[in-house]
C-alpha cells in the first residue's frame, strides 16, 4: 500500500516531467505512436508520406544534434555539413551494393571513422581561422565533396545518384517484407534519435560541454581554466562530423537513394537554420527546427491545396520565421517557450523572480534600521567563512594533476620568481629584464602607471605570452619547483596558478554554479565515453565538485544567485564569481588583475575583506595588480613598482609609503 | 512518389519529368511494379534490354542520350551532305559536353559510335569536358575547339546556353555549326539575340517530335492538331494564358505530356471491355507496336525498353517570326541504321 504521507501523484508527475530526458522520451513515444496508429488503421492515418516525413526529420535532427556541438557549444560556424552527410550516404550505398558480406554495423563504424579523420583535418584548420573565414573554408570543403559526388562515378554513380535496393538488416538479413522493414527501420530511427538526444544532452551537461561553452564565451578564460582550445575545437568538429556521417548512413539506409544535389550549400544552410530556429543548444529545439525546415512540407503542408500550388510560399514563410527568430529570439524556439513560461508564471504569481534574485546579491543584507554595525557583520562573515573553509578542507579531494618532478631551484620561502623577464612586441619592450620574488602565502602587489607592463607580466606567468627572455620559476602545492615557460597556457592551472582578468571574463551561457565547475575542469578525469553515458564515475565526480562549488559559493556570498547566469549581474558579483573560480581551482598562487576596477567604495571594501579572508583560510599566495592604492596599501605584504617594464622599487607598503 | 503509390494508390504514373526525379524513384517504382509510362529523361535509367520481372512495367518513350550521342556523331559526319550547312568536309569534330549525366552519356554515345565506324572513315574527335554553367568561365575550354569543322554540344539547357555563348565570343570558334541535344530544340532554349546574328553558329539538333509543319506527314499533322485542340481547350478554360499557348504549341516538352497520355491510353484502349489490371495493361502494351505518329512508334515486345531510336534533324531559323517556324526540319526521321546506310 502506498504511503499517503510520502506519495503524491502530482509531485511524482512533476518529477518525471522535470527530468531532462522527459522531453526526448515524449518525442520518441509520440513518433512510435504514429507508426502504431498507422498499422492499426491500415495506413489510413497517418499516411505513409507523413511517416516518411517524420523519418526524414529524425535523420536531419541527428545531423543537427552534431551541429549543436559546433555552433551551440563551441561557437564555430561550419557550412560543410552537407559534405559529411553525403559522404556517409555514399559510403553506405557503396558498401551495401558492392560488399554484401560486410555487416551493417561495420559500415556504420567505417563511415564514422572516415568522418572522424576528415573532421580532424577541418578541426586543425579551425585552429588557425575563425568566424566567417572558417565558414568560407568549410564551404570550400563542401564544394570539394560536391564535385567528388558529381564526378567520382565508380563511387557515387555521379549525378544519377546512388541507391540501395533493400533496407539493411530487416530486409537483407531478417527477410522481412519491404513495408515491414520500412516500419521496423522507422522504429530503429526513433530509438537512435532519442538515444542520441540523451547522449548529446549528457555530454553537453558534462565538463566537456562546459569546456566548449567556456571556449565559445571567452577563449582566454577557458585557457586560464585549463581548457585546451586544440582539444575541444577538434572534439567539436569530430563530434559534428561523426553525427553528420551517421546521418548520412541513416539517410541512405531509410530513403535508399542519394544524389549529389542533396548535398549542396542549401543543405548545410538548412541544417544551420534548423538549429538556429530550435535553439543552438537545445535538442528538443533542434528537433522542432528540423521539423519546420525539413518536415513541415511533406508532413503537413503538401496536403493543403494552397501550399501545393504555391510551394514558394513555404520557403518564404520559413525564411521569415528564421529572420524573426534571429532578430527577436536568438536562443530559438526554446528561448521563446522559456520566456513565455516565465511571463505566464510572473503573471500568475504576481511576484518578480528577478527581485528575489536581486535581494540576495548583497552580502547579508538586513532590514533597514535593524542592521548591526559593519564591524559586527564583518566579524560574523569572517567567522562563517573560516568555518566554511574548514568544511571545504573536509571534502573529498580530487587532484587536478599528477605529481611533477622538480626541474629548478627556489629558496624554501619563495613561491614565484621572475628572473630577468623580458617581453618584446616588435620594437616595443613591454617588460624589460624584470626580476623579483613572491613569497609563500603573502599578498604581493604589482603597481605602476597604465602601460607599465603589469598585465603583460601576468600574461607571461600564465603563459598567454611566451617570454622573449628570462625565466619564471614556481613552487607548486606539492613542493615541486617548475620552470613555467615549458608549459602551455592551459596547463598552468593544473600546476596551481589561477588568474582573474582585468575585464571580467565569465561564461555568460553558464550559470554561476557552472562557472565554478569550469574552473575545476582539470579535476574531471572521466573520459568521453563515460561522459556520454553519464556513468557512475562521472556522477561521483560531478557530485563531489558540485558540493565543493556550493561551499565556495556560500563562502563568496553567491549562493542565492548560483543558478542565474552572470549576464546582467552587478559588477561586484561578477568580480566575486571570478574570485570564487580561483578557489574552485584550489590554486596555491592566485593572480588578480585589477580586482577592484569598476567597483564602488562599498564593493571595494567587501572585496578587500574577501581577499584577506581567502589568504587567511586557504593559505594561498595572492599576486595582484591594482590601481586603487588604498586597497594595495591595505592588503599587500610586499609591493613592486614598475614603469616601462622595468622595476622601479620593491618593498613593504610602509617602506613604499 | 511514395505518397502517390502508398497513400493515393495510383494505378500508373504517367509523364514524370526530370532525370533526378526519375533516378530517385526508378528502383522503388520497379520494386512496387507500378506502370511508369514515358518518364521524361534522356538518361539510361529506364533503359532495359531485355526488361525482366517488374522492369517490364517501365514504358520509356524519349530517346536516351547514349543513343543520341551516336546519332549526333553520324549527323556531324553527314553535314557536308546538308544543303546550306556551309561545311565542305568533316575532318575534325569537337565534342564539348557537361560533366553531368546527360553530357557524359552523350560523350559515351559518340565514343561508342566512333568505335563502330571503319577506321578510314573516322574523323578526328576532340573531347572537352565542362563543369561551369557560366559563359565567362568557359573560354579556355572553348578555345580547345579551334579548327574543328562541327561542334557537338552535349548538355542540357543550363550548359548549352553558356557553351554556345562562349563559342561565339571566341573568333576561332564563332560560326562553327553546332549540333545540340534534342532537349534544347525549343525556341525558349535558344539564346535568340546571339543566335540571330548573321555570323554566329547555326544550331542543329535531333527532333524526336516533328514540329516543322512542312516536314510533317498527314498523320503527324493530325496528332499536332489534336494537341493544339487540347491546348486551346486549356486556353478557353483559363488553365493557360495566350502567351503560354504560343510557347507550348511549338514546344516538344508540352507535346511530350500529350504523347505520354497517348501512349498510356493506347494500352488502356486495347483492353476494351477487359478488367483494367496492371498485368492486363502490360500485356496490352507489349501485344503490338505503340504507334504515336507525332514522335514515331515504340515497340515494347520481347521486353524491349529502349525508347525511340530515330530522330529527324532540325535547324534553328535565324530571326524567325512565327514560333512554329523557329526550327525547320532539314532531314527526316532516321534511325542509326538508316544514317549508316544500312
Amino acid at each position: 500500500m502506498q504511503n499517503r504521507a510520502t506519495f503524491s501523484p502530482k509531485s511524482g508527475l512533476r518529477k518525471v516531467a522535470g527530468h531532462p530526458f522527459s522531453g526526448f522520451i515524449l518525442i520518441g513515444v509520440l513518433l512510435i505512436a504514429l507508426q502504431v496508429i498507422a498499422i492499426l488503421t491500415n495506413g489510413s492515418w497517418p499516411k505513409s508520406s507523413m511517416l516518411n516525413g517524420f523519418a526524414t526529420v529524425m535523420i536531419y535532427s541527428v545531423v543537427g544534434y552534431g551541429f549543436t556541438y559546433l555552433l551551440g557549444y563551441a561557437g564555430l560556424a561550419s557550412l560543410g555539413t552537407a559534405g559529411f552527410v553525403g559522404l556517409g550516404a555514399y559510403i553506405t550505398s557503396f558498401a551495401l551494393r558492392n560488399l554484401p558480406g560486410v555487416p551493417y554495423l561495420a559500415v556504420i563504424l567505417f563511415t564514422l571513422l572516415v568522418s572522424l579523420v576528415l573532421g580532424a583535418a577541418v578541426g586543425f584548420i579551425s585552429l588557425r581561422i575563425e568566424g566567417i573565414f572558417l565558414a568560407i573554408v568549410t564551404l570550400g570543403l563542401s564544394e570539394i565533396f560536391y564535385q567528388l559526388f558529381q564526378n567520382w562515378l565508380d563511387f557515387t554513380n555521379g549525378p544519377n545518384g546512388a541507391s540501395i535496393s533493400r533496407f539493411p538488416i530487416f530486409q537483407t538479413i531478417l527477410g522481412m517484407s519491404r513495408q515491414d522493414s520500412q516500419r521496423a527501420f522507422y522504429v530503429l530511427l526513433v530509438v537512435i534519435t532519442v538515444a542520441l538526444m540523451m547522449l548529446t544532452h549528457n555530454l553537453g551537461k558534462s565538463s566537456t560541454g562546459r569546456a566548449m561553452l567556456a571556449m565559445k564565451n571567452s577563449s582566454s578564460a577557458a585557457q586560464a581554466m585549463g581548457i585546451s582550445l586544440l582539444k575541444y575545437r577538434l572534439l567539436a568538429f569530430l563530434l559534428s562530423t561523426a553525427y553528420a556521417g551517421l546521418g548520412g548512413v541513416l539517410f541512405m539506409s531509410y530513403l535508399r537513394y542519394s544524389a549529389p544535389q542533396n548535398y549542396t550549400i542549401m543543405f548545410s544552410l538548412n541544417i544551420l537554420a534548423a538549429v538556429l530556429i530550435g535553439g543552438t543548444r537545445s535538442l528538443v529545439g533542434t528537433f522542432l527546427g528540423s521539423y519546420i525546415v525539413f518536415g513541415i512540407t511533406p508532413i503537413f503542408l503538401q496536403d493543403i491545396t494552397f501550399f501545393r500550388e504555391n510551394p514558394w510560399v513555404i520557403n518564404v514563410t520559413i525564411g521569415i520565421i528564421i529572420v524573426l527568430i534571429v532578430m527577436f529570439y536568438p536562443g530559438g524556439l526554446v528561448q521563446l517557450a522559456a520566456d513565455t513560461k516565465h511571463r505566464l508564471s510572473r503573471l500568475l504569481s504576481r511576484k518578480s523572480v528577478l527581485a528575489t534574485g536581486a535581494q540576495a546579491l548583497t552580502m547579508d543584507q538586513a532590514a533597514p534600521g535593524t542592521a548591526p554595525p559593519y564591524e559586527v557583520q564583518k566579524q560574523a562573515r569572517s567567522a562563517r567563512r573560516q568555518s566554511l573553509a574548514q568544511q571545504l578542507a573536509g571534502l573529498a579531494e580530487q587532484p587536478a594533476h599528477k605529481h611533477v618532478e622538480t626541474d629548478a631551484q627556489l629558496p624554501e620561502d619563495v613561491c614565484l620568481r621572475l628572473d630577468n623577464l623580458s617581453m618584446v612586441f616588435g620594437g616595443l619592450k613591454a617588460v624589460d629584464g624584470l626580476s623579483f620574488d613572491v613569497k609563500q602565502g603573502e599578498i604581493f602587489g604589482l603597481i605602476g602607471p597604465n602601460g607599465a607592463g603589469k598585465t603583460t607580466v601576468f600574461n607571461c606567468i600564465t603563459q598567454f605570452y611566451k617570454p622573449t627572455q628570462g625565466e619564471i620559476i614556481f613552487r607548486d602545492k606539492a613542493g615541486a619547483v617548475l620552470r613555467l615557460n615549458r608549459y602551455q597556457v592551459h596547463n598552468i592551472i593544473s600546476k596551481g596558478i589561477v588568474r582573474t582578468f582585468q575585464n571580467v571574463e565569465v561564461i555568460h551561457e553558464l550559470s554561476i554554479l557552472e562557472n565554478l565547475l569550469v574552473a575545476a575542469h582539470a579535476r574531471f578525469h572521466s573520459g568521453l565515453f563515460a561522459q556520454f553515458f553519464n556513468l557512475p564515475k562521472v556522477r561521483r565526480e560531478e557530485k563531489a565538485l558540485r558540493e565543493r562549488a556550493m561551499v565556495i559559493l556560500e563562502y563568496c556570498d553567491l549562493l542565492a544567485v548560483k543558478d542565474l547566469p552572470p549576464l546582467g549581474q552587478p559588477y561586484g558579483v561578477l568580480k566575486r564569481i571570478e574570485l570564487a573560480r580561483t578557489l574552485m581551482a584550489d590554486a596555491s598562487l592566485i593572480i588578480l588583475d585589477e580586482p577592484a576596477a569598476g567597483l564602488n567604495d562599498q564593493e571595494t571594501i567587501e572585496l578587500t575583506e574577501l581577499i584577506r579572508d581567502i589568504q587567511r583560510d586557504f593559505g594561498a599566495t595572492i599576486f595582484l595588480v591594482e590601481h586603487n592604492m588604498g586597497l594595495v596599501m591595505d592588503l599587500c605584504d610586499n609591493i613592486c613598482a614598475i614603469s616601462f617594464g622595468k622595476k622601479l622599487a620593491y618593498g613593504t607598503p610602509a617602506h613604499r609609503a | 512518389m511514395q505518397k502517390l503509390v502508398e497513400d493515393d494508390k495510383v494505378f500508373a504514373l504517367v509523364g514524370n519529368l526530370g532525370t533526378w526525379n526519375i533516378a530517385s524513384s526508378q528502383e522503388y517504382i520497379v520494386e512496387e511494379g507500378i506502370p511508369s509510362v514515358y518518364w521524361g529523361t534522356g538518361s539510361a535509367l529506364q533503359y532495359y534490354l531485355p526488361a525482366e520481372g517488374n522492369q517490364r512495367f517501365t514504358f520509356p518513350v524519349q530517346p536516351i542520350y547514349i543513343t543520341e550521342g551516336r546519332i549526333m556523331l553520324l549527323r556531324a559526319m553527314h553535314m557536308p551532305d546538308l544543303e546550306g550547312s556551309g561545311v565542305e568536309e568533316v575532318k575534325k569534330v569537337g565534342v564539348i559536353f557537361s560533366a553531368d549525366d546527360s553530357g557524359t552519356q552523350i560523350e559515351s554515345g559518340v565514343k561508342l559510335q566512333f568505335d563502330l565506324i571503319p577506321e578510314e572513315k573516322r574523323p578526328e574527335v576532340v573531347y572537352v569536358k565542362v563543369n561551369s554553367q557560366v559563359a565567362d568561365e568557359l573560354t579556355s575550354q572553348v578555345a580547345q575547339l579551334e579548327g574543328v569543322d562541327v561542334v557537338i554540344i552535349g548538355g542540357l539547357q543550363a550548359y548549352f546556353n553558356p557553351i554556345y555563348t562562349a563559342m561565339q565570343s571566341n573568333p576561332a570558334t564563332r560560326g562553327i555549326p553546332s549540333i545540340v541535344s534534342y532537349v534544347n530544340i525549343a525556341p525558349s532554349n535558344i539564346p535568340t539575340d546571339l543566335a540571330n546574328e548573321a555570323d554566329t553558329s547555326d544550331i542543329y539538333g535531333g527532333a524526336w517530335v516533328v514540329i516543322d509543319p512542312a516536314a510533317q506527314t498527314e498523320r503527324q499533322q493530325e496528332d499536332i492538331a489534336q494537341f493544339a485542340e487540347v491546348l486551346r481547350w486549356g486556353l478557353e478554360k483559363g488553365y493557360v494564358t495566350q502567351e503560354d499557348y504560343n510557347a507550348y504549341v511549338v514546344s516538344a516538352y508540352s507535346m511530350s505530356s500529350f504523347i505520354a497520355l497517348k501512349v498510356f491510353m493506347t494500352g488502356i484502349n486495347r483492353l476494351a471491355d477487359q478488367e483494367i489490371t496492371r498485368d492486363a495493361f502490360l500485356e496490352a502494351m507489349e501485344s503490338e507496336r505503340v504507334d504515336v505518329a507525332i514522335s514515331g512508334g515504340v515497340d515494347y515486345s520481347d521486353g524491349q525498353r529502349i525508347g525511340l531510336d530515330g530522330m529527324a534533324f532540325a535547324k534553328y531559323v535565324k530571326g524567325y517570326t512565327d514560333p512554329t517556324l523557329a526550327f525547320v526540319t532539314v532531314d527526316g526521321m532516321k534511325s542509326i541504321g538508316e544514317l549508316l546506310g544500312e
